[in-house]
C-alpha cells in the first residue's frame, strides 16, 4: 500500500486516467471491462446464452451486470446489486413528468443503461461508474474487512469504527434537502439524478432553473471525516446522526451550475477552507469583472439616470464549489440564496449600470474604490457563522461611507478619503461610528434628500453587496424574500428606461 | 466508405471493425489498460513493450504502406480543412476560366457578326 504514494505510480495514474478523458473507447464490451479493470473493479463475462453475454463488475458493495447483445453488438440491460443492507439505491433519472404520481407510465429511466446506449462513446458511463466506484471505496460498512478498496483509498490505515453507507446517505438526502428547504421556506426543487448524471440537483421551482448540485467528492485531506448529518424535522436542524459513525476521505459538496455567468461571491461570504474551487478571478462578466467595475465607480458616479452610490464593503470573488460536510450543511441555504440574490439582484443592475456609455466617471475613481473594497477586509473572519454578523458590521461601514458622500457634496474632494478612514477608524468600532456620524451632524435622510436636489432626472442608487436601495422609491437586501427582490428589480428597471 | 484503395487499407490497419471476435481492441482504452496493468505490477516493466507491441506493429505497417503509396502520400499531406480551402480555389479558379472562355466566344462572335 505504500505504493501509493509512490511518484512513479502517482504518474502512471495521471497518464492512466488522461488516457481515459481523452478516449475512454467505443461502447463494446472489451472497452467496459478495460475501463471497469482500470478503476479497479473485478470483472468477468459470462455467456448466459447464445444471444446474450453478461459482464459482471463488482467491487466491495457494488455489482453491476451489463447484458450486451452478441447479435447486435449492443448493450441490452443494466442492473447495480449493492452487497450491503441498503438496496434502494436510486440510479434512475428523477421521472420527468412532475407533480404526478402514477409511477408506472412516467417511471425515470436507468442512468447507467443510458450511458451505455446513448451515448458514441463511454464517457458518461465512465462519469457515472467512477462516482459509484468513489461511494463504494469510502462507504465504511463491515462486509468484507479484508477489502478495503483499490488506488483511491491511500488512506492507509483505513480504521473505520461507526458505519456510514454513502449509497444510502445519498438517496436520502434529497429528502432531508427537500425538508430542509420546506421549513426555511425557500422555494426550491430538489430532483436525484438528472440527463443520466448522478447527483442531488437543486433548482428552482417556478422556472427549473438548475442553481447547485449536490455531489460527493474524493476530500484533500485524506483524514478528513464525514459524519452521517441528518435533518430532523421535529428541531428543523441537521444533526450528527452518531458521533461513532463517520467514513474518512471523502467530502460532500456543492457546485454551483454556472452555465452563463461564473457566480461572484463577497470575499468571506464562505469560510475560505470550505472553497474547493476558486474559479477565475479574471472571468468577466460583459467584458469588465465585477471588482473592476466597483472601483471604477467612485464614491458618488453618475450612470445614465442613476447617481450611484458605490456602498460595497468588500471585494468580489468568483466562486465554484463548496465543502458542505457535516455541520456546513447549513451553508447551502446561505450559498443558494446568495446565488439567487445575485442572479435576480446584483447581475442586472450590474449590466444596466455597466452598459456601454461614456467613461467620463473611470478617472479619479481608483483611489476611492479600492478603499471600498479593501477597508472591511481585517474584519471579517473566516468562522462558520460569519455570514450573519457580516450583515451588522456592513450596517456600520454604511454610515461612514455616507459620511465620505457627505464630504464630497460639500465640496471636500480634495479630502484623501484613505486617511479620513484610518484617522477615524470607523470600520473598527462602533463607537467611533456614533462619534464620526455626531460630527458630522447628518443622517440618511439628508443625503437622499440632497440627491433628489442634485438633479430632478437622475435618481439615487445605493448598490452594495447585500442590500440596494433606489432613492426612497424601493428597497430590499440580501435577506428580504425573493417577491420583494422582484418588485425592486422592477422599479430599478422603470427608473433605468 | 473511402475510395481510395490505399488510404481504405490505412483505415483498416487502424480502426478495428465491427465483428470484434477478431480484431484486437482500440489503441487508447488498451493504452490506459497496459498502464494499469504495469501500475498493478510494477515488477514487470516490459509488460508494456509486449502488450502494446501491436499498436507498434500496425503503425509500422501503415508507415510503410504511406512510404510506397504515391496516392497516399498525396492525399494525407493535407488537412481536411486544407482540403476543402483547396477545393474552394480549384472551383475559383474554374469560375474565372468559364467566366474567360465565355468572353472570347462574346467576341468571336462580335467578330463573326462584323464579317
Amino acid at each position: 500500500m505504500t505504493m501509493a504514494s509512490d511518484s512513479y505510480a502517482l504518474q502512471l495514474d495521471e497518464m492512466i486516467q488522461l488516457f481515459q478523458e481523452y478516449k475512454s473507447g467505443s461502447v463494446t464490451l472489451d472497452n467496459i471491462t478495460k475501463l471497469c479493470q482500470t478503476l479497479g473493479l473485478e470483472s468477468f463475462i459470462d455467456d448466459i446464452d447464445a444471444e446474450t453475454s453478461r459482464l459482471s463488475t463488482a467491487s466491495k458493495i457494488i455489482v453491476i451486470d451489463i447484458d450486451f447483445s452478441k447479435s447486435i453488438g449492443r448493450v441490452k440491460d443494466v442492473k447495480l446489486v449493492l452487497a450491503s443492507n441498503f438496496d434502494n439505491f436510486n440510479y434512475f433519472n428523477e421521472p420527468v413528468v412532475q407533480a404526478n404520481n402514477d409511477s408506472n407510465s412516467n417511471e425515470g429511466s436507468n442512468i447507467l443503461l443510458n450511458s451505455l446506449t446513448q451515448y458514441p462513446d463511454l464517457h458518461q458511463f465512465h462519469h457515472n461508474l467512477k462516482f459509484l466506484y468513489l461511494l463504494d471505496t469510502f462507504s465504511s460498512i463491515n462486509i468484507d474487512a479484508n477489502n478495503n478498496g483499490g488506488p483511491n483509498n491511500d488512506g492507509g490505515g483505513g480504521e473505520f469504527s461507526g458505519e456510514l453507507d454513502l449509497f444510502k446517505y445519498f438517496t436520502e438526502l434529497a429528502q432531508f434537502l427537500r425538508q430542509y428547504f420546506a421549513d426555511q421556506g425557500a422555494p426550491l426543487k430538489v430532483v436525484t439524478n438528472l440527463n443520466n448524471r448522478f447527483g442531488i440537483y437543486i433548482m428552482t421551482q417556478l422556472d427549473r432553473v438548475l442553481l447547485a448540485k449536490i455531489t460527493f467528492e474524493k476530500s484533500r485531506d485524506s483524514q478528513q471525516r464525514l459524519y452521517e448529518y441528518v435533518y430532523y424535522e421535529g428541531n428543523k436542524e441537521w444533526i450528527n446522526e452518531s458521533p461513532e459513525s463517520f467514513t474518512s476521505g471523502v467530502s460532500m459538496v456543492m457546485e454551483i451550475s454556472d452555465k452563463t455567468n461564473p457566480t461572484w461571491f463577497p470575499k468571506d461570504y464562505v469560510p475560505k477552507e470550505l472553497v474547493l474551487d476558486e474559479g477565475d478571478s479574471n472571468d468577466k462578466i460583459n467584458d469588465v469583472s465585477p471588482n473592476e467595475f466597483m472601483n471604477s465607480l467612485s464614491m458618488n458616479a453618475s450612470r445614465g439616470k442613476f447617481q450611484v452610490m458605490n456602498d460595497f464593503t468588500t471585494q468580489l470573488v468568483p466562486l465554484r464549489k463548496f465543502d458542505i460536510s457535516n455541520d456546513n450543511s447549513e451553508l447551502i441555504i446561505e450559498i443558494l440564496r446568495w446565488i439567487q440574490w445575485s442572479r435576480t439582484v446584483l447581475y442586472p443592475i450590474y449590466k444596466t449600470l455597466n452598459a456601454p456609455e461614456d467613461e467620463a466617471t473611470k478617472g479619479d475613481a481608483g483611489k476611492e474604490g479600492t478603499v471600498t473594497a479593501n477597508g472591511p477586509q481585517g474584519r471579517h473572519g473566516s468562522v462558520a457563522a460569519e455570514h450573519r454578523k457580516r450583515r451588522h458590521s456592513s450596517k456600520n461601514k454604511r454610515s461612514s461611507m455616507t459620511e465620505a458622500t457627505m464630504l464630497k457634496e460639500e465640496g471636500l474632494q480634495q479630502f484623501n478619503l484613505q486617511e479620513l478612514m484610518t484617522d477615524q477608524d470607523t470600520d473598527l468600532n462602533q463607537g467611533s461610528e456614533k462619534a464620526s456620524t455626531g460630527l458630522l451632524g447628518v443622517d440618511k435622510m439628508q443625503v437622499d434628500d440632497q440627491a433628489i436636489d442634485d438633479s430632478d432626472t437622475t435618481c439615487q442608487l445605493v448598490f452594495s453587496e447585500d442590500r440596494v436601495s433606489l432613492e426612497n422609491v424601493a428597497q430590499c437586501t440580501l435577506y428580504d424574500d425573493m417577491a420583494k427582490w422582484d418588485s425592486f428589480i422592477e422599479a430599478f428597471k422603470t427608473y433605468s428606461i | 466508405m473511402l475510395q481510395n484503395e490505399g488510404l481504405r487499407q490505412v483505415h483498416d490497419m487502424l480502426v478495428p471493425h465491427d465483428d470484434q471476435s477478431t480484431q484486437p481492441s482500440e489503441f487508447v482504452p488498451h493504452l490506459f489498460y497496459s498502464l494499469y496493468q504495469i501500475r498493478k505490477d510494477p515488477s514487470n516493466s516490459n509488460q508494456l513493450e509486449t502488450s502494446t507491441g501491436f499498436i507498434k506493429h500496425r503503425l509500422k505497417n501503415c508507415k510503410s504502406l504511406i512510404a510506397t503509396n504515391e496516392d497516399c502520400r498525396n492525399l494525407l499531406s493535407k488537412s481536411v480543412e486544407e482540403w476543402q480551402q483547396d477545393i474552394r480555389n480549384k472551383e475559383k479558379e474554374l469560375e474565372v476560366k468559364r467566366k474567360m472562355l465565355d468572353d472570347l466566344g462574346k467576341r468571336l462572335q462580335v467578330f463573326k457578326e462584323r464579317k
